[in-house]
């Protein structure tokens, strides 16, 4: 397709110029430094959120085991010590692992709620601060 | 890209950057330049993506074009008929510098899409396959919104 000769010279001749290049760049580099603390700020955050993941797992791994721990009948342990043969000892395992499991995810869910519930209130005192 | 590239790389572009969407904006300097802004930092978070393959202009214009179209679909332009033109000529908004400039309101008749291929193809010097892979129309579409673009235009400034 051929360029019209007459509209060439038309837009070349009302092509703008700009005098506030200088401003324009320094409200660009202000926008961009907002855009980096956001950015840093978000990252800190989901970096924060991950340690408090892994440490909810550990605390609910151990309280929930030291809960079944104790909730696991002497009688019981006793009873373990005497079997000898996997085909003993399975089917009283197996029904005492799911109580046993329950209690640590009971507690997970425990610790998740608990660490939620403190980074909300530190995440609203860093708004209400700013 | 680090921050200070793209400074860098935007410091040589922008002034052709902001001609671009002054002319898409027919002369509201005002919006033209929230859009220019938005577009950098919208290039900027994507600047990953960029591939260096000497199109930075190119890859900028893409995106500055996509950014006037979102900014247009909020109702902040509109495609006027001739027949309307009279009436834009007393508005504010308008660069000041360029408020009568027959081409600025010739270039409001024109569609967002048939504006953006005029002004790549005459503004710009861009050919109708650099204007395609900007747009990401087929080369038949712009060449059709070039050619109904060209007589809105000639109609309007033959008057």
């Amino acid at each position: 397709m051929k360029r019209e000769k007459t509209l060439e010279e038309f837009f070349l001749a009302i092509k703008p110029t700009f005098d506030d290049q200088d401003k324009f760049m320094h409200e660009l580099e202000f926008r961009l430094d907002l855009v980096e603390q956001f950015k840093a700020r978000e990252q800190a955050t989901l970096r924060q959120y991950r340690y408090a993941m892994v440490a909810v797992l550990l605390l609910g791994t151990l309280i929930g085991g030291i809960v079944s721990y104790l909730q696991f009948p002497m009688s019981l342990t006793f009873s373990l010590f005497r079997m000898h043969t996997i085909s003993e000892l399975l089917p009283v395992l197996v029904s005492h692992t799911g109580p046993i499991l329950e209690s640590i995810m009971l507690m997970m869910f425990v610790c998740l709620g608990m660490i939620g519930f403190v980074f909300n209130i530190l995440e609203i005192k860093d708004i209400r601060a700013k | 890209m680090t921050k200070e590239e793209f400074i860098n790389r935007v410091k040589e572009e922008q002034e052709e950057l902001r001609a671009f969407l002054l002319t898409l904006c027919c002369g509201n300097r005002e919006d033209a330049w929230d859009i220019a802004q938005d577009s950098l930092i919208k290039a900027y978070l994507s600047s990953s993506e960029y591939k260096e393959n000497g199109r930075f202009r190119a890859w900028l214009f893409k995106i500055a074009y996509n950014t006037f179209l979102n900014h247009r679909r909020g109702n902040r332009y509109r495609v006027i008929g001739i027949g309307q033109i009279g009436a834009l000529e007393s508005q504010d908004t308008a660069d000041a510098c360029f408020a009568y400039q027959p081409l600025y309101l010739a270039l409001r008749t024109l569609s967002p899409k048939e504006r953006s291929a005029v002004t790549l193809f005459y503004l710009m010097g861009y050919s109708i396959r650099e204007i395609s892979r900007i747009t990401e129309d087929t080369e038949d579409a712009i060449r059709k919104q070039l050619s109904r673009g060209r007589e809105k235009l000639k109609e309007r400034l033959e008057r």
